[in-house]
Protein backbone atom coordinates (compact mmCIF):
# COMPACT_ATOMS: atom_id res chain seq x y z
CA UNK A 1 0.00 0.00 0.00
CA UNK A 2 2.73 2.45 1.04
CA UNK A 3 4.81 1.35 -1.90
CA UNK A 4 1.91 2.08 -4.23
CA UNK A 5 1.54 5.61 -2.77
CA UNK A 6 5.20 6.33 -3.31
CA UNK A 7 4.95 5.10 -6.88
CA UNK A 8 2.05 7.46 -7.44
CA UNK A 9 4.05 10.39 -6.03
CA UNK A 10 7.02 9.56 -8.20
CA UNK A 11 4.72 9.34 -11.19
CA UNK A 12 3.22 12.77 -10.43
CA UNK A 13 6.61 14.40 -9.99
CA UNK A 14 7.78 12.81 -13.20
CA UNK A 15 4.72 14.00 -15.10
CA UNK A 16 5.20 17.55 -13.83
CA UNK A 17 8.85 17.44 -14.87
CA UNK A 18 7.88 16.30 -18.36
CA UNK A 19 5.37 19.14 -18.71
CA UNK A 20 7.88 21.71 -17.44
CA UNK A 21 10.54 20.43 -19.81
CA UNK A 22 8.10 20.55 -22.70
CA UNK A 23 7.24 24.16 -21.80
CA UNK A 24 10.90 25.14 -21.71
CA UNK A 25 11.49 23.51 -25.08
CA UNK A 26 8.52 25.33 -26.64
CA UNK A 27 9.60 28.72 -25.28
CA UNK A 28 13.18 28.18 -26.41
CA UNK A 29 12.29 27.13 -29.93
CA UNK A 30 10.01 30.16 -30.19
CA UNK A 31 12.87 32.42 -29.18
CA UNK A 32 15.18 30.67 -31.58
CA UNK A 33 12.60 31.10 -34.32
CA UNK A 34 12.33 34.83 -33.69
CA UNK A 35 16.09 35.28 -33.54
CA UNK A 36 16.72 33.05 -36.56
CA UNK A 37 14.13 34.71 -38.80
CA UNK A 38 14.49 38.51 -38.58
CA UNK A 39 12.83 38.74 -42.01
CA UNK A 40 9.46 37.85 -40.46
CA UNK A 41 9.07 41.28 -38.89
CA UNK A 42 9.98 43.02 -42.16
CA UNK A 43 7.50 40.80 -43.99
CA UNK A 44 4.69 41.31 -41.47
CA UNK A 45 5.02 45.11 -41.59
CA UNK A 46 5.52 45.60 -45.32
CA UNK A 47 4.19 42.59 -47.20
CA UNK A 48 1.63 40.68 -45.13
CA UNK A 49 -1.38 42.89 -45.89
CA UNK A 50 -1.34 41.73 -49.49
CA UNK A 51 0.66 38.49 -49.40
CA UNK A 52 -0.81 37.26 -46.08
CA UNK A 53 1.12 36.51 -42.89
CA UNK A 54 1.50 32.91 -44.01
CA UNK A 55 2.54 33.97 -47.49
CA UNK A 56 -0.63 32.44 -48.90
CA UNK A 57 -1.87 35.68 -50.53
CA UNK A 58 -4.70 35.93 -48.00
CA UNK A 59 -4.05 39.36 -46.53
CA UNK A 60 -6.39 42.29 -45.92
CA UNK A 61 -6.13 43.16 -49.58
CA UNK A 62 -7.99 40.49 -51.51
CA UNK A 63 -7.21 41.71 -55.01
CA UNK A 64 -7.06 44.84 -57.11
CA UNK A 65 -9.05 45.66 -60.20
CA UNK A 66 -7.64 48.05 -62.75
CA UNK A 67 -9.35 49.34 -65.85
CA UNK A 68 -6.91 49.80 -68.72
CA UNK A 69 -7.19 52.54 -71.34
CA UNK A 70 -8.77 50.05 -73.72
CA UNK A 71 -11.58 49.50 -71.19
CA UNK A 72 -10.35 46.04 -70.29
CA UNK A 73 -10.40 45.16 -66.57
CA UNK A 74 -7.45 43.40 -65.01
CA UNK A 75 -7.79 41.67 -61.64
CA UNK A 76 -4.51 41.15 -59.81
CA UNK A 77 -3.83 38.91 -56.83
CA UNK A 78 -0.71 39.11 -54.70
CA UNK A 79 1.73 36.25 -55.27
CA UNK A 80 0.97 33.14 -53.19
CA UNK A 81 4.40 32.10 -51.90
CA UNK A 82 3.21 28.74 -50.58
CA UNK A 83 3.24 27.32 -54.11
CA UNK A 84 6.89 28.17 -54.68
CA UNK A 85 6.01 29.23 -58.25
CA UNK A 86 7.37 32.57 -59.45
CA UNK A 87 6.85 34.51 -62.67
CA UNK A 88 9.83 36.79 -62.75
CA UNK A 89 12.93 34.66 -62.94
CA UNK A 90 16.17 34.61 -64.91
CA UNK A 91 16.22 30.84 -64.39
CA UNK A 92 14.73 28.30 -66.86
CA UNK A 93 11.04 27.44 -66.69
CA UNK A 94 10.06 25.17 -63.79
CA UNK A 95 12.99 26.37 -61.66
CA UNK A 96 12.97 28.41 -58.48
CA UNK A 97 14.05 32.02 -59.04
CA UNK A 98 17.64 33.02 -58.38
CA UNK A 99 18.28 34.97 -55.17
CA UNK A 100 19.06 38.03 -57.28
CA UNK A 101 15.69 37.72 -59.09
CA UNK A 102 13.88 38.17 -55.79
CA UNK A 103 16.22 41.00 -54.78
CA UNK A 104 15.40 42.71 -58.11
CA UNK A 105 11.62 42.34 -57.66
CA UNK A 106 11.76 43.68 -54.09
CA UNK A 107 14.02 46.57 -55.14
CA UNK A 108 12.12 47.63 -58.28
CA UNK A 109 8.62 46.65 -57.26
CA UNK A 110 6.04 45.70 -59.90
CA UNK A 111 4.40 49.02 -60.71
CA UNK A 112 1.63 47.76 -63.05
CA UNK A 113 0.34 45.46 -60.31
CA UNK A 114 0.80 48.06 -57.52
CA UNK A 115 3.73 46.50 -55.73
CA UNK A 116 5.83 49.46 -54.61
CA UNK A 117 9.61 49.55 -54.67
CA UNK A 118 11.27 48.48 -51.44
CA UNK A 119 14.61 49.98 -52.37
CA UNK A 120 14.68 51.55 -48.90
CA UNK A 121 15.44 48.20 -47.28
CA UNK A 122 19.14 47.57 -46.79
CA UNK A 123 20.82 44.69 -48.66
CA UNK A 124 20.87 42.72 -45.40
CA UNK A 125 17.18 43.38 -44.77
CA UNK A 126 16.34 42.20 -48.28
CA UNK A 127 18.30 39.00 -47.69
CA UNK A 128 16.48 38.46 -44.39
CA UNK A 129 13.15 39.11 -46.09
CA UNK A 130 13.92 36.61 -48.86
CA UNK A 131 15.02 34.05 -46.26
CA UNK A 132 11.57 34.44 -44.66
CA UNK A 133 9.78 34.14 -48.02
CA UNK A 134 11.57 30.84 -48.63
CA UNK A 135 10.02 29.41 -45.43
CA UNK A 136 6.56 29.51 -47.04
CA UNK A 137 7.17 26.68 -49.50
CA UNK A 138 8.92 23.35 -49.01
CA UNK A 139 10.29 23.70 -52.51
CA UNK A 140 13.10 25.84 -51.12
CA UNK A 141 14.26 22.97 -48.90
CA UNK A 142 13.98 20.35 -51.58
CA UNK A 143 15.50 22.23 -54.52
CA UNK A 144 18.17 24.73 -55.35
CA UNK A 145 17.47 27.45 -57.90
CA UNK A 146 18.88 26.65 -61.35
CA UNK A 147 21.65 28.74 -62.88
CA UNK A 148 20.48 32.02 -64.39
CA UNK A 149 20.19 32.18 -68.18
CA UNK A 150 22.98 34.35 -69.64
CA UNK A 151 21.73 37.46 -71.45
CA UNK A 152 23.94 38.92 -74.18
CA UNK A 153 22.09 41.41 -76.34
CA UNK A 154 23.23 41.43 -80.01
CA UNK A 155 23.83 44.84 -81.70
CA UNK A 156 21.18 44.26 -84.32
CA UNK A 157 18.20 44.14 -81.95
CA UNK A 158 15.68 46.76 -83.09
CA UNK A 159 16.90 46.98 -86.69
CA UNK A 160 14.16 46.85 -89.37
CA UNK A 161 15.40 43.48 -90.61
CA UNK A 162 15.18 42.01 -87.10
CA UNK A 163 11.70 43.53 -86.58
CA UNK A 164 10.57 41.88 -89.82
CA UNK A 165 11.97 38.51 -88.81
CA UNK A 166 10.35 38.97 -85.38
CA UNK A 167 6.97 39.61 -86.98
CA UNK A 168 7.32 36.28 -88.78
CA UNK A 169 8.15 34.53 -85.48
CA UNK A 170 5.10 36.20 -83.86
CA UNK A 171 2.94 34.65 -86.59
CA UNK A 172 4.55 31.21 -86.59
CA UNK A 173 4.62 30.81 -82.82
CA UNK A 174 0.96 31.86 -82.69
CA UNK A 175 1.65 34.68 -80.23
CA UNK A 176 -1.42 36.32 -81.80
CA UNK A 177 -3.72 33.63 -80.44
CA UNK A 178 -3.51 35.36 -77.07
CA UNK A 179 -1.81 38.71 -77.68
CA UNK A 180 -3.81 39.57 -80.83
CA UNK A 181 -2.76 40.50 -84.37
CA UNK A 182 -1.75 44.00 -83.35
CA UNK A 183 -0.46 43.12 -79.86
CA UNK A 184 -3.43 44.52 -77.98
CA UNK A 185 -3.86 41.39 -75.92
CA UNK A 186 -7.17 40.68 -77.68
CA UNK A 187 -6.43 37.40 -79.45
CA UNK A 188 -9.14 34.78 -79.85
CA UNK A 189 -7.96 32.86 -76.77
CA UNK A 190 -7.53 35.96 -74.63
CA UNK A 191 -10.85 35.60 -72.82
CA UNK A 192 -10.42 32.07 -71.59
CA UNK A 193 -7.09 32.27 -69.79
CA UNK A 194 -6.57 31.36 -66.16
CA UNK A 195 -3.44 31.13 -64.08
CA UNK A 196 -2.44 28.09 -62.01
CA UNK A 197 -4.43 29.45 -59.07
CA UNK A 198 -7.61 29.49 -61.19
CA UNK A 199 -7.76 33.29 -61.41
CA UNK A 200 -8.76 34.82 -64.71
CA UNK A 201 -5.81 36.52 -66.37
CA UNK A 202 -5.44 38.53 -69.53
CA UNK A 203 -2.56 38.55 -72.04
CA UNK A 204 -0.34 41.62 -72.08
CA UNK A 205 -1.49 44.54 -74.22
CA UNK A 206 1.77 45.72 -75.80
CA UNK A 207 0.29 49.09 -76.74
CA UNK A 208 0.14 50.08 -73.05
CA UNK A 209 3.91 49.67 -72.81
CA UNK A 210 3.52 48.84 -69.11
CA UNK A 211 5.55 45.67 -68.82
CA UNK A 212 5.80 44.41 -65.24
CA UNK A 213 9.50 43.71 -65.53
CA UNK A 214 10.26 46.96 -67.31
CA UNK A 215 10.70 47.57 -71.01
CA UNK A 216 14.42 46.97 -71.48
CA UNK A 217 15.20 44.55 -74.34
CA UNK A 218 16.98 42.30 -71.82
CA UNK A 219 13.86 42.09 -69.62
CA UNK A 220 11.67 41.17 -72.60
CA UNK A 221 14.21 38.61 -73.82
CA UNK A 222 14.31 36.86 -70.45
CA UNK A 223 10.50 36.68 -70.37
CA UNK A 224 10.46 34.86 -73.75
CA UNK A 225 13.27 32.62 -72.56
CA UNK A 226 12.22 31.79 -68.99
CA UNK A 227 8.46 31.97 -69.53
CA UNK A 228 6.14 33.25 -66.81
CA UNK A 229 5.58 30.20 -64.62
CA UNK A 230 2.05 29.84 -63.29
CA UNK A 231 0.57 31.51 -66.37
CA UNK A 232 -0.04 30.52 -69.99
CA UNK A 233 3.08 32.42 -71.09
CA UNK A 234 5.40 29.61 -72.11
CA UNK A 235 9.17 29.48 -72.24
CA UNK A 236 10.60 29.53 -75.78
CA UNK A 237 14.08 28.46 -74.70
CA UNK A 238 13.75 25.10 -76.48
CA UNK A 239 11.35 26.12 -79.23
CA UNK A 240 13.18 29.15 -80.62
CA UNK A 241 16.89 29.72 -81.05
CA UNK A 242 18.53 32.71 -79.40
CA UNK A 243 18.45 34.84 -82.57
CA UNK A 244 14.72 34.31 -83.08
CA UNK A 245 14.02 35.26 -79.49
CA UNK A 246 15.96 38.52 -79.95
CA UNK A 247 14.05 39.12 -83.21
CA UNK A 248 10.85 38.73 -81.24
CA UNK A 249 12.18 41.33 -78.79
CA UNK A 250 12.69 43.70 -81.73
CA UNK A 251 9.13 43.16 -82.93
CA UNK A 252 7.51 43.60 -79.50
CA UNK A 253 9.54 46.77 -78.92
CA UNK A 254 7.98 48.04 -82.14
CA UNK A 255 4.49 47.01 -80.94
CA UNK A 256 5.15 49.09 -77.82
CA UNK A 257 6.14 52.04 -79.98
CA UNK A 258 9.78 51.98 -78.89
CA UNK B 1 -41.34 14.22 5.16
CA UNK B 2 -39.15 12.87 2.45
CA UNK B 3 -40.43 15.53 0.12
CA UNK B 4 -39.56 18.34 2.53
CA UNK B 5 -36.03 17.03 2.99
CA UNK B 6 -35.59 16.98 -0.75
CA UNK B 7 -36.77 20.57 -0.95
CA UNK B 8 -34.37 21.51 1.84
CA UNK B 9 -31.39 19.94 0.04
CA UNK B 10 -32.44 21.61 -3.12
CA UNK B 11 -32.68 25.00 -1.43
CA UNK B 12 -29.41 24.40 0.38
CA UNK B 13 -27.57 24.02 -2.90
CA UNK B 14 -29.65 26.33 -5.05
CA UNK B 15 -29.60 29.44 -2.87
CA UNK B 16 -25.80 29.78 -2.68
CA UNK B 17 -25.49 28.95 -6.36
CA UNK B 18 -28.09 31.51 -7.36
CA UNK B 19 -26.65 34.24 -5.14
CA UNK B 20 -23.15 33.50 -6.46
CA UNK B 21 -24.54 33.78 -9.97
CA UNK B 22 -26.20 37.12 -9.15
CA UNK B 23 -23.01 38.45 -7.59
CA UNK B 24 -21.02 37.30 -10.63
CA UNK B 25 -23.37 38.87 -13.15
CA UNK B 26 -21.83 42.35 -13.16
CA UNK B 27 -18.38 40.79 -13.57
CA UNK B 28 -19.64 38.82 -16.55
CA UNK B 29 -20.77 42.08 -18.06
CA UNK B 30 -24.36 40.90 -18.28
CA UNK B 31 -27.28 43.08 -17.32
CA UNK B 32 -25.09 46.01 -16.34
CA UNK B 33 -24.39 49.01 -18.47
CA UNK B 34 -22.06 51.60 -17.08
CA UNK B 35 -23.44 55.11 -16.92
CA UNK B 36 -20.90 56.39 -19.43
CA UNK B 37 -21.90 53.70 -21.92
CA UNK B 38 -25.52 54.75 -21.78
CA UNK B 39 -24.67 58.30 -22.71
CA UNK B 40 -22.21 57.08 -25.34
CA UNK B 41 -24.88 54.83 -26.76
CA UNK B 42 -27.26 57.79 -26.94
CA UNK B 43 -24.69 59.81 -28.89
CA UNK B 44 -24.08 56.79 -31.11
CA UNK B 45 -27.80 56.31 -31.72
CA UNK B 46 -28.26 59.96 -32.52
CA UNK B 47 -25.32 60.49 -34.87
CA UNK B 48 -23.69 57.23 -35.96
CA UNK B 49 -26.30 54.50 -36.24
CA UNK B 50 -27.50 55.39 -39.76
CA UNK B 51 -24.24 54.32 -41.32
CA UNK B 52 -22.44 52.28 -38.66
CA UNK B 53 -25.56 50.30 -37.74
CA UNK B 54 -27.31 49.37 -34.53
CA UNK B 55 -24.63 46.84 -33.60
CA UNK B 56 -21.82 49.08 -34.82
CA UNK B 57 -21.01 46.54 -37.51
CA UNK B 58 -21.05 49.08 -40.33
CA UNK B 59 -24.34 47.77 -41.68
CA UNK B 60 -26.51 50.83 -41.12
CA UNK B 61 -29.58 51.43 -43.27
CA UNK B 62 -27.79 53.74 -45.69
CA UNK B 63 -24.45 51.92 -45.70
CA UNK B 64 -25.39 49.69 -48.62
CA UNK B 65 -25.24 52.62 -51.02
CA UNK B 66 -21.66 53.53 -50.24
CA UNK B 67 -18.75 52.30 -52.32
CA UNK B 68 -16.38 52.62 -49.37
CA UNK B 69 -18.20 51.00 -46.45
CA UNK B 70 -18.52 52.55 -42.97
CA UNK B 71 -16.15 51.14 -40.35
CA UNK B 72 -17.29 47.91 -38.71
CA UNK B 73 -16.51 48.57 -35.04
CA UNK B 74 -17.00 44.93 -34.06
CA UNK B 75 -13.71 44.06 -35.80
CA UNK B 76 -11.65 46.49 -33.74
CA UNK B 77 -9.70 47.58 -36.85
CA UNK B 78 -9.13 51.20 -37.79
CA UNK B 79 -7.57 53.09 -40.66
CA UNK B 80 -6.38 56.41 -39.29
CA UNK B 81 -4.15 55.89 -36.29
CA UNK B 82 -0.85 57.15 -34.89
CA UNK B 83 -0.18 53.69 -33.49
CA UNK B 84 1.42 50.72 -35.22
CA UNK B 85 -0.46 50.16 -38.46
CA UNK B 86 -3.48 47.82 -38.07
CA UNK B 87 -3.45 48.12 -34.27
CA UNK B 88 -5.94 50.01 -32.07
CA UNK B 89 -6.03 53.83 -32.29
CA UNK B 90 -5.48 56.24 -29.41
CA UNK B 91 -8.44 58.20 -28.02
CA UNK B 92 -6.97 61.29 -29.69
CA UNK B 93 -6.95 59.46 -33.06
CA UNK B 94 -10.63 58.61 -32.72
CA UNK B 95 -11.49 62.08 -31.51
CA UNK B 96 -9.74 63.56 -34.52
CA UNK B 97 -11.69 61.38 -36.95
CA UNK B 98 -14.96 62.32 -35.22
CA UNK B 99 -14.10 66.03 -35.18
CA UNK B 100 -12.68 66.26 -38.71
CA UNK B 101 -14.73 63.60 -40.41
CA UNK B 102 -13.14 61.83 -43.35
CA UNK B 103 -13.22 64.25 -46.29
CA UNK B 104 -14.24 62.72 -49.67
CA UNK B 105 -15.99 59.89 -47.80
CA UNK B 106 -19.49 59.77 -46.29
CA UNK B 107 -18.13 60.36 -42.77
CA UNK B 108 -19.19 63.90 -41.79
CA UNK B 109 -17.33 66.06 -39.29
CA UNK B 110 -18.73 66.51 -35.80
CA UNK B 111 -16.86 69.69 -35.00
CA UNK B 112 -19.88 71.04 -33.10
CA UNK B 113 -20.31 68.00 -30.89
CA UNK B 114 -19.18 68.80 -27.34
CA UNK B 115 -16.09 67.13 -25.91
CA UNK B 116 -17.98 65.11 -23.30
CA UNK B 117 -20.17 63.53 -25.98
CA UNK B 118 -17.11 62.66 -28.07
CA UNK B 119 -15.48 61.02 -25.06
CA UNK B 120 -18.67 59.15 -24.29
CA UNK B 121 -19.14 57.83 -27.81
CA UNK B 122 -15.47 56.78 -27.93
CA UNK B 123 -16.01 54.86 -24.68
CA UNK B 124 -19.07 53.24 -26.27
CA UNK B 125 -17.19 52.30 -29.46
CA UNK B 126 -14.67 50.51 -27.25
CA UNK B 127 -17.42 48.22 -25.93
CA UNK B 128 -18.23 47.00 -29.44
CA UNK B 129 -15.15 44.85 -30.01
CA UNK B 130 -13.33 42.48 -27.64
CA UNK B 131 -10.05 43.65 -29.19
CA UNK B 132 -10.18 46.63 -26.83
CA UNK B 133 -9.81 44.30 -23.84
CA UNK B 134 -7.06 42.13 -25.31
CA UNK B 135 -4.84 44.65 -27.05
CA UNK B 136 -2.83 47.52 -25.57
CA UNK B 137 -3.09 50.94 -27.20
CA UNK B 138 0.31 52.44 -27.81
CA UNK B 139 1.07 55.57 -29.78
CA UNK B 140 4.01 54.97 -32.09
CA UNK B 141 4.28 58.04 -34.31
CA UNK B 142 4.49 61.55 -32.89
CA UNK B 143 3.20 64.76 -34.43
CA UNK B 144 5.98 67.22 -35.21
CA UNK B 145 6.02 70.80 -36.40
CA UNK B 146 6.48 71.42 -40.11
CA UNK B 147 10.12 72.23 -41.05
CA UNK B 148 10.77 75.42 -43.05
CA UNK B 149 12.00 73.65 -46.18
CA UNK B 150 8.65 71.92 -46.78
CA UNK B 151 7.13 73.27 -49.99
CA UNK B 152 10.41 74.65 -51.35
CA UNK B 153 11.19 73.65 -54.96
CA UNK B 154 14.26 71.60 -53.94
CA UNK B 155 12.17 69.58 -51.49
CA UNK B 156 9.38 69.13 -54.07
CA UNK B 157 11.98 67.83 -56.55
CA UNK B 158 13.39 65.31 -54.07
CA UNK B 159 9.86 64.27 -53.15
CA UNK B 160 8.95 63.68 -56.78
CA UNK B 161 11.87 61.26 -57.17
CA UNK B 162 10.83 59.38 -54.01
CA UNK B 163 7.20 59.35 -55.18
CA UNK B 164 7.99 57.75 -58.55
CA UNK B 165 9.06 54.33 -57.27
CA UNK B 166 6.94 54.08 -54.14
CA UNK B 167 3.61 55.90 -54.64
CA UNK B 168 3.05 56.60 -58.33
CA UNK B 169 1.73 53.15 -59.25
CA UNK B 170 -1.34 53.61 -57.06
CA UNK B 171 -1.78 57.38 -56.66
CA UNK B 172 -0.79 58.46 -60.17
CA UNK B 173 -0.34 62.12 -61.01
CA UNK B 174 -2.64 64.99 -61.89
CA UNK B 175 -2.31 64.04 -65.54
CA UNK B 176 -2.67 60.29 -65.22
CA UNK B 177 -4.72 58.55 -62.53
CA UNK B 178 -4.70 54.76 -62.55
CA UNK B 179 -8.28 53.52 -62.55
CA UNK B 180 -7.82 51.10 -59.67
CA UNK B 181 -9.92 49.71 -56.85
CA UNK B 182 -8.59 47.49 -54.09
CA UNK B 183 -10.96 44.89 -52.67
CA UNK B 184 -10.43 44.47 -48.97
CA UNK B 185 -11.24 41.94 -46.31
CA UNK B 186 -10.71 43.14 -42.78
CA UNK B 187 -9.46 40.53 -40.37
CA UNK B 188 -12.50 38.74 -39.01
CA UNK B 189 -14.73 39.94 -41.83
CA UNK B 190 -16.43 37.15 -43.70
CA UNK B 191 -15.83 38.28 -47.25
CA UNK B 192 -13.99 40.73 -49.47
CA UNK B 193 -16.86 43.18 -49.06
CA UNK B 194 -14.97 46.43 -48.60
CA UNK B 195 -13.17 48.43 -51.25
CA UNK B 196 -10.83 51.38 -51.31
CA UNK B 197 -9.42 53.69 -53.97
CA UNK B 198 -6.00 55.27 -53.50
CA UNK B 199 -6.22 58.94 -52.47
CA UNK B 200 -6.54 61.29 -55.43
CA UNK B 201 -4.34 64.27 -54.52
CA UNK B 202 -5.79 66.59 -57.12
CA UNK B 203 -8.94 66.74 -54.96
CA UNK B 204 -6.74 68.95 -52.78
CA UNK B 205 -7.60 67.07 -49.61
CA UNK B 206 -6.80 63.77 -47.92
CA UNK B 207 -8.97 61.83 -45.50
CA UNK B 208 -6.68 62.19 -42.50
CA UNK B 209 -7.04 65.95 -42.35
CA UNK B 210 -6.44 69.38 -43.76
CA UNK B 211 -3.09 70.21 -42.20
CA UNK B 212 0.35 69.77 -43.74
CA UNK B 213 1.26 67.57 -40.79
CA UNK B 214 -1.64 65.24 -41.68
CA UNK B 215 0.02 64.42 -45.01
CA UNK B 216 3.26 63.55 -43.24
CA UNK B 217 1.38 61.44 -40.69
CA UNK B 218 -0.48 59.48 -43.37
CA UNK B 219 2.82 58.75 -45.12
CA UNK B 220 4.43 57.85 -41.81
CA UNK B 221 1.75 55.74 -40.12
CA UNK B 222 0.05 54.42 -43.26
CA UNK B 223 -3.63 53.53 -43.46
CA UNK B 224 -4.70 50.37 -41.64
CA UNK B 225 -6.24 47.50 -43.56
CA UNK B 226 -5.37 49.01 -46.94
CA UNK B 227 -2.33 48.71 -49.21
CA UNK B 228 -1.05 52.07 -47.87
CA UNK B 229 2.05 51.11 -45.90
CA UNK B 230 3.57 52.85 -42.89
CA UNK B 231 6.46 54.48 -44.73
CA UNK B 232 7.87 55.66 -41.41
CA UNK B 233 9.28 52.13 -41.25
CA UNK B 234 11.26 52.62 -44.45
CA UNK B 235 11.86 56.33 -45.07
CA UNK B 236 13.72 58.93 -43.00
CA UNK B 237 11.96 61.93 -41.46
CA UNK B 238 13.56 64.17 -44.10
CA UNK B 239 12.40 61.93 -46.95
CA UNK B 240 8.83 61.90 -45.62
CA UNK B 241 8.77 65.70 -45.44
CA UNK B 242 10.10 65.84 -49.04
CA UNK B 243 7.27 63.54 -50.10
CA UNK B 244 4.88 65.85 -48.24
CA UNK B 245 6.27 68.77 -50.29
CA UNK B 246 5.63 66.93 -53.54
CA UNK B 247 2.11 65.92 -52.53
CA UNK B 248 1.32 69.52 -51.49
CA UNK B 249 2.44 70.53 -54.97
CA UNK B 250 0.29 67.81 -56.56
CA UNK B 251 -2.65 69.02 -54.49
CA UNK B 252 -2.14 72.50 -55.92
CA UNK B 253 -1.39 73.97 -52.49
CA UNK B 254 1.90 75.62 -53.35
CA UNK B 255 0.52 78.18 -55.79
CA UNK B 256 1.97 78.76 -59.25
CA UNK B 257 1.07 76.93 -62.43
CA UNK B 258 1.99 73.30 -62.76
Amino acid sequence: MRFQKRRKAVFRVGLTAVFLLFGVVVINTQNLYAAGDPGKKIFDINCADCHGQRGDSKGFVCFSTKVEKSGRTITTYARDFTAGVFRFRTTPTGCLPAHQDLVDTITKGIAPSFMPSFQDLSATQKDELIAHVTTFSERWEEEDPCDPIPIVKPDWVGTPASVKRGEQVYKEMKCWECHGDTGKGDGKKSNELKDDWGHKIVPFDFTTGELKRGTSPEAIYITFTSGLDGTGMASFQDTLNEESRWDLVSYTLKLMGR
Amino acid sequence: MKKRRLLKTWLNSAVPLLSAFLVALPFMGIGTVQAADVEGQQVFTLHCIGCHGEKGDGKGVVAGDFIVKPRDFTLGKFKFTTTERNSLPTDEDLKKTISNGLPTSAMPNYRLLDDASKDAVIAYIKTLSPTWTTEQVQQKWQQTSVPDFVGEPASVGKGEKLFAARCLMCHGTKKAQPDVIFSLQWQGADACNDVIRPAVFSYGIIKRGQKVEDIRMSITAGVGGTPMLAWGELLSEQERWDLTSYILDDMGKLGGEK
